[in-house]
């Protein structure tokens, strides 16, 4: 249709109102030696070796940073196998078996709140580094590299929108633990000396707000705003949220922080609470495995290095077992889908999606222009892509493919079922 | 079950060009309706030469463009045709289909057969297939068709009918724009009312406005057509009108409305140049487009050699698509140097109006 695409048909339905499951003791728990941001590292451990929660078994190289792999479980190291990492990788991963006794590592103890409140900011980016808690949305961006910024921050944006559809998992965790995003948001203001922390949260939902607000009466003392931004999709993308929070326009390229404005997500934001209260890294996350090829969508609070194998037989397998699946870890406007469902549950990894599959077939594109209305950037793709088709790099420039954030709208709101995102990528390729 | 190796995003909104397509037809619908109940056989005949050749030229080229793959044996004309036809998806039926219905509509009722034929087969052959078929075009099928056949035969098209809805000769012989290029004193409040509901002489589907505006609403609730284009091309047309009926007449207001509502602005705007194919890209692109065509078609009429200008400058503008669309210059977001062209090019047309008449 030609018109601006916004909203997309919300899905989240099928699991944001239901409980979360706990799943925090699985028999193996595997742990990722490289990611997607560090591509070498180190093991400091070997087969037979007893670990506790917390220890650190390693350490990843990154290519401006070092970030320790902690132990999730306390248990016995069996060794390394090879799994799917979420960026769609064969990596090795180091398996352990748990003892089930939950031991902390030394290393986790709990600080006062006296003590805490003597922690300068970059205090605390020494503890975050060493409990490597990363952005937690997925970006999986060292956190407490954006603990070292020397701009003066003004605003603190939480970003509990997740506007991709399908997904819950930060809805859940609004929803159950807002207690501990709110000590997590004390932390970070006393950190960064900030004015005040919002919380965005989409309009719609009236039950995060509700829980929100209610638990912010506790803390009267923290300058906490909730606001409740748009419906559409991409809100979630920083520079849209970050206008519809605070009415700031960032052009493309800049850190918000320039701008007095540092952003986290939700999760984050508890991993943090965690990392500097009891000095322990993220061990568990809230996970959601949803769509509508899997029997109940569920949301689950899992232990991090849970195999999804194990939590899809939780949800009673799949849906019509003859039928051709997409299996997609993160959201379904921008997730990476998988050809094995052999993957881990990594702290990044938001959510599983597996959807029947439909074949569409490409019809030739009639300009009808609505990826041009929809693209939040207001790019054209369509230029781009006959650009790239004509192998005119000249045009792809000046038509701005790097600012493109690949948020999907384009191939989602195509009339002819052009992936005309995958011609963004191979555009953005192209000028390298 | 296999799990399916697939680019993000994995979901796609539901629409389709084939939904468009039919919602063109539907808004159509009104018009047909009314063109046949007017003027009878004549509509009848128009439409179907019109919807069967340029169904067979669609299909011919079809049957040329997918050719099976040889495996060293001949292959039969029948079994060329069949693959052909396994080749051939909705919209090698929906956009021809509608390419015909449109030209049909901005023909004269009853107009000779061949007339129709030859306009209904250059306008999807030239106008269309010889580029490629869907998305490919540059021109708009429907006004090139009727273009060719005014130069073709020009005069020969002789808008004659007596309206059996309303039992009334309508003016026979000339448009009301041909009337009013007799005589200026025509034109009053009753004339607009006949203009409005259609009791005129005409093309088959311009004469009822009322039908056209409601396929337009239905296309602008549907979103299937750009209202940018329409309401740009129709505001721009109507203010170079206002000021030449300064010029030219006591009431301006009445010689505007007379403007707009009669010849095919009104059907050309809702469903000629609102075709996404030959249209830019961009918000202010369409404006731009829009105001192009509205320009072009009253500067025709004001001081052309036909009374009726509307598909030829719908075809001049589909020209100008390239160059709004040109990477260096086109942008989705409005600034003020829009505004400052679009300005420009209504100022030179009214000046023009103004010291050229």
């Amino acid at each position: 249709m030609i018109e601006k695409t916004r909203g997309i048909k919300d899905i989240r339905k099928l699991t944001k109102s239901l409980p979360t499951i706990r799943y925090v003791d699985p028999e193996y728990v595997y742990l990722a030696v490289t990611n997607a941001r560090c591509g070498t590292s180190e093991i400091y451990c070997k087969p037979g070796d007893y670990v506790k929660i917390g220890t650190v078994i390693g350490m990843r190289h990154g290519g401006y940073f070092d970030q320790p792999i902690h132990s999730t479980v306390s248990g016995t190291i069996v060794g390394t196998v090879k799994k799917f990492h979420r960026a769609g990788k064969m990596v090795d991963f180091i398996q352990i078996k748990n003892d089930m006794k939950n031991t902390f590592d030394e290393s986790v103890h709990e600080r006062t709140d006296e003590e805490i409140s003597k922690l300068t900011k970059d205090e605390m980016a020494e503890i975050i580094k060493n409990c490597a808690v990363v952005g937690m949305g997925g970006s999986s961006f060292p956190t407490y590299i954006k603990f070292q910024t020397k701009d003066p921050i003004k605003y603190i944006l939480l970003n509990g929108i997740e506007c991709e559809p399908y997904l819950s998992s930060d809805h859940r965790l609004m929803m159950e633990m807002p207690d501990r995003i709110m000590i997590g948001i004390k932390y970070c203001l006393q950190a960064f000396k900030a004015e005040k922390a919002i919380i965005c949260i989409k309009k719609k939902y009236d039950d995060i707000y509700e829980v929100l607000d209610a638990v912010r009466q506790r803390y009267p003392e923290l300058p906490i705003e909730i606001a409740r931004v748009g419906n559409f999709y991409p809100q979630g993308w920083e520079i849209a949220m970050i206008k519809s929070a605070l009415g700031i326009d960032i052009p493309s390229g800049v850190l918000p922080a320039k701008y007095g404005i540092m952003n986290f997500n939700v999760a984050t934001v508890v991993g943090i609470f965690k990392a500097i209260k009891y000095n322990l890294p993220v061990v568990k996350r809230y996970f959601t495995l949803t769509g509508d090829g899997i029997k109940f969508p569920q949301n689950f609070r899992v232990r991090v290095g849970t195999s999804v194998q194990e939590l899809i037989k939780l949800c009673g397998g799949y849906v019509d077992e003859d039928k051709d699946k997409v299996f997609i870890l993160g959201g379904p406007m921008m997730g990476v889908s998988h050809v094995r469902d052999d993957v881990i549950v990594t702290r990044t990894v938001t959510s599983v999606i597996i959807l029947n599959h439909h074949e569409y077939t490409e019809e030739p594109c009639v300009r009808c222009a609505s990826c041009v209305y929809s693209c939040p950037v207001g790019l054209q793709p369509v230029s781009i892509m006959n650009a790239y088709k004509a192998n005119d790099k000249d045009a792809i420039i000046k038509l701005g493919v790097k600012k493109c954030i690949e948020c999907g709208l384009c191939s989602y709101s195509c009339t002819s079922k052009i992936p005309v995102t995958e011609y963004m990528r191979k555009a953005k390729k192209l000028i390298k | 079950m296999r799990l399916i190796k697939e680019n993000s995003p994995h979901i796609n909104k539901d629409s389709s060009v084939k939904r468009m397509m039919l919602d063109v037809l539907i808004a159509l619908v009104p018009v047909v309706i009314y063109s046949i109940v007017q003027f009878g056989f004549g509509a009848v005949s128009v439409l179907l030469i019109s919807i069967a050749s340029m169904l067979l030229c669609e299909f011919i080229f079809v049957f040329l463009t997918n050719k099976k793959p040889y495996d060293g044996t001949k292959q039969k004309f029948i079994d060329r045709i069949k693959y052909a036809k396994s080749k051939a998806t909705i919209n090698n039926i929906l956009t021809p289909l509608i390419s015909a219905v449109i030209f049909a509509m901005i023909m004269p009722a009853g107009a000779k057969w061949y007339y129709t034929l030859v306009g209904a087969v250059s306008g999807i052959v030239l106008g269309k297939l010889v580029f490629g078929g869907l998305g490919g075009n540059i021109f708009n099928p429907a006004a090139l068709g009727r273009v060719i056949t005014m130069v073709c035969f020009g005069s020969n098209i002789a808008y004659s009918s007596v309206s059996p809805l309303f039992g009334v000769d309508v003016m026979s012989g000339a448009t009301p724009l041909g009337a009013l290029a007799n005589d200026l004193a025509v034109v009053n409040f009753d004339t607009i009312k006949n203009l409005f509901i259609g009791t005129v002489s005409g093309s088959m589907g311009e004469v009822s406005k009322i039908c056209i505006l409601a396929g337009g609403i239905y296309l602008i609730i549907r979103r299937s057509a750009d209202f940018r284009v329409m309401l740009s091309m129709i505001l721009s047309f109507a203010l170079v009108m206002l000021f030449a009926g300064i010029k030219l007449t006591d009431n301006s207001v009445i010689f505007m409305l007379y403007q707009v509502l009669s010849g095919g602005l009104l059907f050309g705007a809702i469903f000629m140049a609102t075709d996404p194919v030959t249209s830019p890209v961009t918000r202010p692109g369409r404006i731009t487009f829009g105001i192009m065509i509205g320009l072009i078609s009253a500067l025709i009429r004001l001081v052309g050699a036909y009374p009726e200008g509307v598909a030829f400058a719908i075809l001049i503008s589909n020209m100008f698509v390239p160059v709004i669309d040109y990477y260096k210059w086109s942008t989705n977001k409005y600034s003020w140097k829009h505004f400052l062209i679009w300005g420009l090019m209504i100022a030179i047309v009214v000046v023009i109006v103004i010291f050229g008449l």
